[in-house]
């Protein structure tokens, strides 16, 4: 037979279903953020760990001018390394047939057996290419997604001027190029960018690297310092144009996804437990007021002889009840919204397979947190009621002391009586009008938190893509090239204004630390391309000393005025000491500028420009690129418009879905609190609600009153609210920071205005919900209630 | 205006007809309230006739389940009835709306509770107040208080007053607003036999004052002897009436 308090409790939760369905969803909430931002994030660093050793990604990679092959005997020799791969890989403009559009190819040559023993390729369709098959290509999974390539179609190449044709054999994917950026582009774009394949005898030939390589990865033996081997592999290259090595920390694609990676935990460690955590808290809160009002009942279980360890363990039994249906509901949607997560992701980080790993200590600390805050929270209620006597629990606790206000004093009230009451009630119980105030308070930043990327997206890319980059298009050249090809472009139909872009790739060295980076020559009147300050505004290019993005500035711990050695890695690699004369507030990547002059006169050339940045007609955009396709001096064309829409579309879609649910989430957390405690306050206050039906209130009036200090609590809250999101988005980004990006700690008013509606929506549905109890409020069953 | 049938058949110590003011304010005919548990239905109220004259104070006697309760909400407007006709004046008192019976309580009812039923968070002076906020023809808060005989505690809340005290707040609160109707439910049944005296004395001066129609619900018969008219209620109808000659003072009265 089922003991009465098992039916009582069984009762009870239905009863209170309401209560018990938004507790538990106020919970859930919190799990389901938390199990699914890290069982995402996990999930990468899993797929990321094992496709490296699968894939055996390198170690430490080099690029050349053109070295022979012979030299692959002494690299091998090299104390630390297991293995070496030469190649050649070239940058080169494709087309595809029927599509003006000009596309950017990363040509890698393959092995005569057609596999790499480095960066191994997987196939995900098609198969690979045949041993000394020229025409045959394996292209890269997203830019095959992207532009419909499927194995059979036709991929044109233009190879140092001669146009070749490819016919797609495969699909594949590769280490190198999990996250395939073009490059100097911050994004990838698979429409635009993507990587072939093929036989690399041909390849060689087409640029006249016949027995050469321009391209080497290095597999490192167990416990090999890269350091050494890296050193040691400048110096072999050095007289073959190397430039300096690097290990993967600098490798394109796994500096990204390291620093996605890394993005990701810090989602998932910064913004999941302040949402488990301010869960639980309002857990605590709502759990504790819930058995204060069972108090008569808990009175009446003692004076018939329950003990307090029976009753506690009613208590929490009910506790674990609700509490339970959180930990189910909030595992179950953490699953499904993590999957999501994964499921966005896709598109970014082509791994062979990108599974989905759930950690066991994640929902096993999302569930014990979850419990703990309800069972202290039970506990202390519990002790609370325990420490009076039966008897004295039985009446209802004595009415707090309530204070008489100056301003209404007497009988010249301005204030009416009801409205004395909600003020006498707020002021006299001000812990608990506090703990609803905060529970608004802190819900909001959770929306506002939530918001804020899509707003850091929408103001990278104003200041990336309209500030910083002013030009429509950017022209790279196969090689850096002579300022005539600049004017070359220029007379390309449609271009208004063409300025030449310079990067050098350079090591910048301190007395402590160094940096690889391109130092960028700018002309001193650049407008395609500007330099801006922490306040967005434009900073002109000094004719001497070198500018310096300040997070480059700050990791090299360098001020203005400050020296340093600037080694440019390319011909005769000259060495400087440049003053540092100014900072400059980038979003993205680490750079150093100089004037165009200045790095004309370091290189001891007449100025040369690697890439040109163009303003463009829009009217003649068509022609424009037919005439890029026909330029073969040009190694790939950016255009601004087609990034912008890309990193929309990408960045930005997985950004928005993740907010959004983040956002209902933390509304939900809000309803919960403000129905919880709405409910409970018409449960305390049904007796002076029904006196004042009776004496002819309407209900109306009486809902009015009902719901002032939760719309005061409300009024209050929102505000705080927001100053609280503004700063905890401060702290955010801080969290946020890595190399390759900064955040601005800027919310738009609009998601201000959002969360603030948001939470007050949440606030009134919860009202409107309670109130249509209000309606039935029993008249005279409460009135038949002693005091 | 035909006699109530149930009343000719009561072993009234007057004749029932007799008793029938002819300026009725409250006219009841047919009044049924019936309640279904399970399978038994439940009558409150049976086909009840009644009709009550302006400034009339009657007191319902009765035991409990007698219906007198169920009565005397509906005759305020806090209960719906099953079948049957309630008038107060024009207002109908059964099947009209919320709305209407709000605006009913509002305008025209004072109720008083065994319980008082203050509000723990106003004062004397406020709890008052809530009622004369929203009537129209409501006197100052202090001279329904000084009616009670509360003038001195004014600013004290109920945790701060005597039980006594609490119920001559809940009689000033219901009477500020000058009503046509006090409707009281066991007013002393919490309260010593001193207070209750004191309490009636209040109920009897304020309808005396103000000419109100008073209904009052009590176990104790002593009470009765204050009433012009005695209504014993049994098994949902009116068993018995009395009708006293003459109204005894609440001060005269002992228990």
């Amino acid at each position: 037979m089922v003991s009465a308090l098992v039916t009582k409790l069984g009762r009870d939760l239905w009863a209170m279903r309401g209560q018990t369905l938004t507790i538990a969803l106020v919970i859930a909430s919190g799990i389901a953020v938390f199990v699914a931002s890290l069982s995402a994030y996990h999930s990468l660093v899993a797929s990321q760990a094992d496709y490296y050793v699968v894939s055996r990604f390198a170690d430490v990679f080099a690029s050349s001018r053109r070295a022979p092959l012979a030299l692959g005997e002494r690299i091998r020799a090299i104390e630390g390394v297991a293995e070496a791969d030469l190649r050649v890989v070239e940058d080169a403009v494709i087309e595809l047939p029927g599509d003006p559009l000009p596309r950017t190819g990363r040509l890698i040559g393959l092995p005569p057996d057609g596999r790499p023993t480095l960066n191994r390729l997987h196939l995900l369709s098609g198969r690979a290419v045949e041993p000394g098959a020229r025409d045959e290509a394996l292209v890269s999974a997203g830019f095959a997604e992207a532009n419909r390539i499927r194995p059979g179609a036709i991929v044109r190449a233009r190879l140092s001027g001669r146009l070749a044709a490819y016919t797609v054999v495969g699909v594949a994917v590769s280490p190198e190029y999990v996250y395939a950026a073009a490059p100097g582009d911050p994004l990838p774009d698979d429409r635009r960018f993507g990587v072939l394949w093929v036989d690399g005898e041909s390849l060689a030939t087409a640029y006249d690297m016949d027995g050469a390589f321009d391209d080497v990865a290095i597999a490192l033996a167990p416990g090999a310092s890269a350091r050494a081997v890296m050193d040691e592999l400048d110096r072999l290259l050095a007289r073959y144009g190397g430039l300096v090595s690097y290990d993967r920390s600098r490798q394109t694609s796994h500096q990204f996804l390291s620093d996605e990676i890394v993005q990701q935990g810090t989602m998932a460690t910064t913004i999941p437990p302040i949402f488990l955590l301010v869960a639980a808290f309002l857990l605590n809160g709502v759990i504790g007021r819930l058995i204060g009002t069972q108090r008569e009942q808990i009175a009446v279980l003692k004076a018939l002889g329950y003990g307090d360890r029976e009753i506690t363990r009613h208590y929490v039994g009910f506790v674990v009840a609700v509490v339970g249906l959180g930990i189910g509901l909030g595992l179950g949607l953490g699953l499904l919204f993590g999957e999501l997560m994964m499921a966005s992701y896709r598109p970014f980080f082509r791994f062979p397979s990108l599974d989905y790993t759930l950690r066991p200590w994640v929902p096993l600390v999302a569930a014990s947190i979850a419990l703990g805050a309800g069972l202290a929270a039970t506990a202390g209620a519990l002790r609370a009621v325990f420490r009076l006597e039966p008897a004295a629990a039985m009446r209802p606790p004595a009415p707090p002391a309530y204070r008489h206000f100056l301003f209404a004093h007497g009988s010249n009230a301005r204030v009416s009586a009801a409205w004395m009451m909600v003020l006498r009630e707020a002021s006299a119980r001000p812990f608990r009008s506090a703990l609803t105030l905060f529970g608004v308070a802190v819900s909001v930043p959770l929306v506002v938190m939530s918001l804020f990327w899509g707003d850091a997206i929408d103001l990278m890319i104003d200041v990336q893509f309209a500030a910083v980059e002013r030009g429509d298009a950017v022209v790279t050249f196969v090689e850096p090239a002579p300022t005539r090809a600049v004017r070359a472009v220029a007379r390309l139909p449609g271009v208004l204004l063409a300025e030449p872009l310079r990067a050098e790739p350079a090591v910048l060295r301190t007395d402590r630390d160094d940096y690889r980076t391109a130092v960028v020559g700018l002309p001193a009147e650049s407008t395609l391309r500007r330099l801006l300050d922490a306040d967005l505004r434009p900073v002109a290019v000094p004719a001497e000393g070198l500018v310096l993005s300040s997070r480059l500035a700050e990791r090299l711990h360098l001020r203005v005025g400050d020296a340093v050695e600037v080694e440019i890695l390319r011909d005769r690699r000259p060495v400087e000491r440049v003053t540092v004369t100014g900072l400059v507030d980038d979003l993205i990547g680490l750079s150093a500028y100089m004037s165009e002059t200045a790095l004309a006169r370091m290189m001891r050339d007449s100025g040369r420009a690697g890439a040109v940045s163009v303003r463009l007609d829009p009217r003649a955009e068509g022609a424009f690129q037919a005439g890029v396709l026909a330029s073969p001096r040009i190694a790939s064309l950016g255009i601004k418009s087609l990034a912008v829409e890309n990193f929309r579309r990408s960045t930005g879609a997985v950004v928005t879905m993740v907010a959004s649910v983040f956002a209902l989430f933390a509304v939900s957390i809000a309803f919960g609190v403000v129905y919880n405690n709405v409910r409970i306050a018409l449960q305390e206050k049904s007796r002076e609600l029904a006196t004042l039906r009776i004496i002819g209130f309407t209900r109306l009036e009486v809902a009015r009153l009902l719901f002032a200090s939760s719309a005061i609590e409300l009024a209050v809250g929102i505000p705080l609210g927001l100053v609280l999101g503004y700063h905890w988005v401060r702290i955010l980004v801080l969290a946020f920071e890595t190399e390759m990006f900064r955040i601005p700690p800027i919310v738009a008013p609009a998601s201000y205005l959002w969360s603030a509606l948001a939470v007050a929506a949440a606030g009134f549905v919860s009202m409107a919900i309670v109130g249509r109890r209000l309606a039935r409020l029993d008249m005279i069953g409460v009135l038949k209630e002693r005091d | 205006m035909p006699p109530a049938s149930d009343l000719s058949i009561s072993t009234g110590v007057a004749p029932a007809g007799a008793a029938m003011p002819s300026d009725a304010v409250f006219t009841v005919r047919g009044l049924t309230k019936s309640y279904r548990m399970g399978e038994t239905e439940i009558f409150a109220l049976r086909d009840l006739d009644l009709d009550i004259a302006r400034g009339e104070f009657v007191v319902l006697l009765g035991p409990s389940g007698s219906g007198k309760s169920t009565l005397l909400n509906i005759l305020g407007g806090l209960d719906s009835a099953t079948s049957g006709d309630a008038h107060w004046r024009d207002h109908r008192l059964v099947g009209a709306s919320q709305a209407e019976l709000t605006r009913y309580r509002r305008e025209h009812v004072g109720f008083v509770f065994q319980f008082y039923n203050l509000i723990p968070s106003l004062t004397a002076r406020e709890n008052v107040q809530l009622v004369t906020d929203i009537a129209v023809t409501a006197m100052a808060p202090e001279e329904a208080l000084a009616m009670v005989g509360l003038s001195e505690r004014l600013d004290h809340f109920p945790a701060q007053l005597s039980g006594g005290e609490q119920q001559r707040v809940a009689i000033a609160r219901a009477i500020a607003k000058q009503p046509d109707v006090l409707l009281c439910d066991e007013p002393t049944g919490a309260l010593d036999a001193p207070t209750g005296v004191t309490v009636l004395s209040a109920i009897e001066t304020v309808s005396r004052r103000l000419g109100t129609t008073t209904i009052v619900i009590t176990h104790n018969s002593v009470i009765a002897a204050m009433a012009d008219r005695v209504l014993h209620l049994a098994g949902g109808r009116i068993a018995r009436v009395e009708v006293n000659p003459a109204r005894r003072p609440a001060t005269e009265l002992q228990w």
